[in-house]
């Protein structure tokens, strides 16, 4: 048995030494079904990527993937390393040293992600007991003070609630003070707020921001909502049908998003600001479904994209550099009479 | 004339032996060919709202009228031939269909309790719904389990229209639904309006939605209507501080713009426990000691805007 790998500095390549979490050729297969097809991004410390698509891309099992969560049938390919360690080759042991101390996960529905017949600082505490080897004592004051961090009106009280005696808001609360118990350098937080209201999500938001900030931890934020990704990361990574499609910082990408499938997914997003009346404008629709990309041998998006040539069909078009980013379509990257007529008609 | 006006509407629940009233005198019209939004956060009492208008649930005060007649009083029998002229688009598409019924049997299903017996005349009619929701005739012989969330969508509002009704409730009809789906179904919903003359009230928390989908805006906090007002004015000029800080709390497109700082203290408390006063008072930046004293009544402004709250 070799030590856990965790105990041992960041032994790494010369350029790492601000690379947190890289993830190369990432492969999820469930039985019947491949959920990724080969992702690669990584994440600096500090920073916030986003991963964005729609419901079935694969964001969810990505992010399992990189916790190494995800059930027992499901099997996952390439290489996953998170300071130095290899996550795929990682034993159980390591992995129970890395989850929850250097590694944070927030779900959807905090409801079902807390235990319901444990008090909610109890299920803090375990955490701090576990990693920190504090003391029941020692860990139940450390909790006080991270429900007081996550901004819970009277922490000390609050200790001894069970979750059915708390809000959607304070429990998503709850899970994020979980989370970030023992100052962990990678928060994977997947879709934070989507089961709560709008005027709480900005404030969750806000809340993982200022953490993010001051503890310096870096933020995988998986999103389906383009308005949190406007204003919450640095860098975002659109995913469709199990493929990233296209890389590019949160600022180029809603300027000008490059990839049909962006396109479609900004013009088809509702703004609240300068955004139309159905009186006078008409939604943008992105046609069919993403079944269709089932079969699909050669690019997944080309059913239903408006810009695909017979040349998509054939076979999956990688990502290439293109105006700062990295995009999948070779119908964008090297323009065409078809690709500048469609651009010119916008 | 309006088609529908709701006047001083209550409903109420008994949950634990105590009485408490989700709907607390609300009143409002639908215009016929009118779309009108009904936006809060969850709990404010929108959905009961949505289904004591429809009396899925009994009203237990007020007024709802349809065209002339008052349909809160009525009972049973006596409501069917109204029943048929307003009808509900639900949430989530996979709870409100039946898993063990034909998209077929799903659509004929009302056709025959509202006394259509001509079979012929019924397969028409399914016929017709389905190409205008954008459906194959080959879906009918299918059960909900085969479709998508999008598609699914399509077969709950085909089952709403198909007694041709003039009044639609729309209880959250896009947000189960990803973005791209969410587009078809908006315009479908505006085609439809387009094409029948069909009037919605149009229940979402998603401001973005009832910004581009409603003419008119009803916001509602704790079972009041604190707002109202045209969907331009609302956005450009709210009023209510519960309006602005809603407003304010969608994450903006805008790379550049700075994130505005939160307005909105704690949460929506519970329709059991009702501050005095003003409802909104406990969350409200500009709260005073009056707010505490005396509920401020919803006022109606030159513009047709109405507004509850002391300082707006």
């Amino acid at each position: 048995m070799t030590a856990p790998a965790s105990s041992a500095p960041a032994r790494s390549e010369p350029h790492a030494g601000n690379r947190l979490l890289d993830v190369r050729d990432l492969c999820v297969a469930f039985p019947g079904h491949l959920a990724v097809r080969g992702i690669s991004f990584h994440i600096d410390r500090g920073e916030t990527l986003a991963l964005v698509g729609e419901s079935g891309c694969g964001k969810s099992a990505t992010s399992l993937a990189v916790m190494r969560l995800l059930p027992p049938g499901a099997r996952i390919a390439g290489a996953v390393t998170f300071d130095g360690i290899d996550l795929v080759q990682a034993n159980e042991r390591t992995l129970r040293d890395l989850r929850g101390k250097r590694m944070g996960l927030i779900l959807q529905e905090p409801m079902t992600s807390l235990n319901p017949v444990l008090t909610i600082g109890d299920q803090i505490a375990e955490n701090l007991m576990r990693h920190e080897k504090l003391t029941r004592a020692q860990a139940r004051a450390r909790t006080v003070e991270l429900l007081d961090l996550v901004r819970i009106p009277d922490p000390a009280r609050r200790y001894d609630d069970y979750p059915h005696n708390m809000s959607g808001g304070m429990r998503q609360r709850v899970m994020i003070a979980m989370a970030v118990a023992c100052n962990p350098q990678l928060l994977i937080a997947d879709e934070p707020t989507t089961a709560l209201d709008v005027t709480l999500q900005s404030e969750v938001l806000e809340l993982l921001d200022s953490l993010r900030r001051q503890l310096d931890m870096a933020l995988l934020l998986i999103t389906h909502d383009l308005g949190v990704v406007a204003q919450w990361a640095d860098r975002v990574a659109v995913m469709y049908a199990g493929n990233i499609v296209e890389k590019a910082g949160a600022h180029a990408l809603f300027e000008n998003p490059a990839h049909p499938y962006s396109r479609g997914l900004m013009g088809s997003t509702l703004r609240l600001e300068g955004g139309g009346h159905y009186t006078s404008q008409r939604l943008t629709e992105i046609p069919g479904t993403v079944a269709s990309a089932l079969h699909e041998p050669g690019c997944n998006f080309a059913p239903r994209c408006a810009l695909a040539t017979a040349d998509c069909r054939i076979a999956p078009p990688p990502l290439r550099p293109f105006e700062g980013r990295q995009v999948a379509c070779p119908v964008v990257t090297q323009p065409s009479k078809e690709a500048d007529r469609v651009a010119a008609g916008r | 004339m309006s088609l529908l006006a709701v006047e001083n509407l209550e409903t109420s629940y008994t949950s634990h032996g105590r009485r408490l009233k989700a709907v607390d005198g609300v009143s409002f019209t639908v215009a016929k060919g009118e779309t009108v939004g009904l936006v809060g956060e969850s709990g404010c009492g929108k959905s009961s709202l949505g289904k004591t208008v429809l009396r899925l649930v009994p009203s237990s005060g007020g007024a709802i009228r349809l065209g002339d007649t008052d349909i809160a009083p009525l009972d049973g029998r006596a409501l069917i031939p109204f029943r048929r002229r307003m009808q509900m688009i639900f949430q989530d598409p996979f709870a409100s269909l039946n898993p063990r019924q034909t998209v077929r049997t799903l659509l004929d299903t009302p056709l025959k309790v509202h006394g259509i017996t001509d079979a012929v005349e019924r397969e028409s009619r399914i016929n017709t719904i389905m190409d205008k929701v954008g459906l194959p005739r080959t879906a009918l012989a299918r059960y909900p389990h085969e479709f998508s969330g999008g598609q699914r969508q399509r077969i709950g509002i085909a089952r709403a229209l198909i007694l041709a009704p003039e009044l639609i409730v729309c209880d959250e009809p896009v947000s189960a639904l990803d973005v791209s789906i969410q587009a078809q179904i908006l315009n479908l919903l505006v085609d439809l309006k387009r094409d029948l003359g069909l009037s919605y009230l149009f229940i979402s928390h998603d401001m973005s939605v009832v910004r581009y989908f409603t003419d008119r805006v009803l916001v509602m906090y704790l079972g009041r209507i604190v707002e109202s007002g045209s969907y331009d004015t609302l956005w450009s000029n709210p009023l209510h501080p519960y309006t602005k800080a809603l407003i304010a709390a969608v994450p903006s497109y805008d790379i550049d713009k700075k994130r505005t700082a939160v307005a909105l203290k704690g949460e929506l408390p519970s329709a059991a426990q009702i501050p005095s006063g003003c409802r909104f008072r406990l969350r409200c930046p500009i709260a005073q000691d009056t707010c505490a004293a005396q509920e401020p009544a919803l006022r109606t402004l030159p513009n047709g805007q109405q507004v509850a709250c002391h300082f707006a």
